[in-house]
């Protein structure tokens, strides 16, 4: 079990005796460990209101298992918690509900999100599921952007969509797969149909 | 170009994998590899160039094996109604086209777009969409010329009515709303039946909700024009450059002044106030700007007895079209008018406001004609 992100105490920091900060642990579902600042923490509505409720003490968390985060994997986390970290501290933006939005992706989020459109979308899942509300913000805008001069064609392509006809033939499949003799039943009819019967029966 | 990269599939790749091993940025690279093979696919290069960073440098890896990837249709409904929040007018209307469940969460979105607008003008339509221009050509044998930055193709059809049914599908979608529509029928005396056709058939396209637009923009012949349309829209603010070609001007005016949508008017441009046209018809609104050919002593009248006494009035500018030499001078009518009261000033050209400390300032500009402007100044 590796333990990804350990946190950097700087010196003069840890010289102070003031209050002590916590770092939370927690493991994917592919048993990677990160330790994640209290304060990184808060931009997650989801994590925040889960070790609110725990109420781990420091000695908690060392000494119980880590908080496992069954859906995500640790490739995943590690850029999500490397965005928590850098952007801890920062006001959670309110959604007015206008459209179009207005966003703009900082450098180090551009950076963070240079990664192949697999991996992206497993962040957006990621800080939809945790509720991080300004990573969400920043990686649908990359992805918005990623449709900009796009013809339907291209954006098939790009966002992995089904055409209708795709999406069509693979509902028939599925129902299919359930039913075998779906199709069969359906072909009858359309043949029946040709030969200018109205009734099926 | 080198022929090797179009065939030689692993070579292709060999190229990748030099620009992600030598950390080339995504875009500089595929750019690079366009300069040698032109027709390359964006995604596939992406695919490739972060499959070699991440250090999977196979180069006969077989991409059918790879495990899903997640796209978009793999996303919760809401991460797709934030990711289309981010998308222009020209993009959207794009992924509406991608399939059914994409349309359906781009039209439920509620939105608020710049500019459109539809322009006809004899054998030639121009349908925009923001930044996007469509264009339509009439051709021969009921054909048209459809043109966009992408492509040119020829289909069968009327020209305008294609342009027309083009805009009339983006600005009825009941969650939009725009800054600015524009209508600009723009033809010779002769094509008001085309006139009448168009709009007519605009307005049978158009679904019964109200269109909510910032600033309503209509250039037409006829004012016939806007007593159809004016309906079908939701704005504080109308734009109507108007020809004088209808016969039936005094008809349809007295219909549209009659309007609920006239009524509700903040802010009106108009030019070529038809003859006749009762100016106090303009004076519920805030800001106005209008052109006559002739301001009378009568319209003075108006402006200072009911004009000056709206609470909402606060800027009207006036061109007098009139050729400045046949006329009496036209300080001095204003003078004359204004000054029947003792709450004008001749010298400031002040009109005060009964118990009030606001006052109306009035300037008059002799330019190629005359402009009077009058201004609420508030204290």
């Amino acid at each position: 079990m590796s333990v990804e992100n350990a946190p950097v105490v700087d010196v003069d920091e840890a010289a102070i005796p003031v209050e002590k900060k916590m770092y939370y642990r927690f493991e994917s579902n592919d048993k990677k460990e990160f330790r994640v600042s209290e304060l990184a923490i808060q931009q997650s509505e989801t994590l925040n209101r889960l070790v609110e409720a725990m109420g781990y003490t420091s000695e908690d968390v060392e000494n119980k298992p880590a908080i496992a985060i069954e859906n995500i994997d640790g490739k995943t986390l590690k850029l999500v918690f490397q965005w928590c970290e850098h952007h801890k501290g920062e006001a959670i933006p309110v959604d007015d509900g206008s459209v179009p939005k207005i966003v703009e992706i900082p450098e180090f989020d551009a950076k963070l999100m240079d990664i192949d459109n697999g991996l992206l979308f497993k962040l957006i899942w990621a800080a939809d599921y945790l509720n991080i509300v300004q990573l969400l913000n920043v990686s649908c805008k990359k992805v918005a952007n990623m449709a900009q001069g796009k013809t339907p064609a291209q954006l098939r392509r790009v966002y992995l969509l089904p055409s209708d006809e795709e999406d069509e033939a693979a509902k028939r499949a599925a129902q299919e797969a359930q039913d075998p003799r779906a199709r069969e039943v359906e072909e009858e009819f359309e043949e029946r149909k040709r030969q200018g019967g109205n009734s099926f029966f | 170009m080198s022929e090797v990269f179009e065939t030689n599939e692993i070579a292709y790749r060999a190229c990748i994998l030099y620009e992600a091993v030598r950390r080339t940025p995504v875009k500089k690279a595929y750019k690079n590899m366009k300069e040698v093979k032109p027709n390359v696919e964006y995604w596939d290069f992406e695919y490739w160039y972060y499959r070699f960073s991440n250090g999977q440098h196979d180069l006969n890896h077989d991409r059918s094996k790879d495990p899903k990837s997640l796209g978009l249709s793999d996303m919760p409904i809401d991460v797709v109604d934030n990711i289309v929040g981010y998308l222009g007018l020209v993009d959207k209307l794009a992924a509406r086209k991608v399939c059914r469940n994409m349309r359906a969460v781009i039209d439920d979105q509620k939105s608020k777009f710049g500019k459109v607008e539809l322009i006809i003008d004899g054998t030639s339509c121009e349908v925009h969409f923001e930044d996007l221009g469509i264009f339509h050509y009439a051709e021969e044998n009921e054909t048209y010329s459809l043109e966009t930055f992408q492509k040119t193709v020829s289909l069968k059809g009327d020209h305008s009515e294609a342009a027309v049914k083009e805009f009339a599908t983006v600005i009825n979608q009941p969650k939009w709303s725009f800054e600015d529509v524009t209508i600009g029928l723009f033809s010779e005396e002769c094509y008001l039946v085309n006139e009448r056709k168009s709009i007519l058939y605009l307005n049978a396209l158009l679904s019964n909700h109200k269109i909510h637009v910032d600033r309503l923009i209509i250039h037409a012949d006829t004012m016939e024009t806007l007593a159809t349309i004016l309906p079908r829209f939701e704005t504080d603010h109308v734009v109507f450059q108007w020809g004088w070609y209808s016969d039936d001007a005094e008809k349809n005016w007295l219909e549209v002044i009659e309007m609920d949508q006239w009524k509700k008017l903040t802010k009106c441009e108009l030019t070529n106030l038809p003859k006749g046209f009762p100016i106090e018809a303009l004076f519920h609104v805030r800001e106005c700007h209008f052109i006559v050919i002739n301001l009378t002593e009568e319209h003075l009248l108006k402006i200072r007895d009911i004009l000056f006494t709206s609470p909402d009035f606060e800027y009207f500018k006036i061109s007098d079209e009139k050729d400045c030499d046949s006329r009496e001078e036209f300080t001095v009518l204003i003078d004359r008018v204004m000054g029947a009261h003792a709450a004008y000033d001749p010298l400031t050209k002040v009109y005060r406001i009964e118990n009030s400390k606001d006052y109306i300032q009035i300037s008059v500009e002799n330019l190629m004609f005359y402009e009077l402007s009058i201004q609420k100044i508030r204290s």
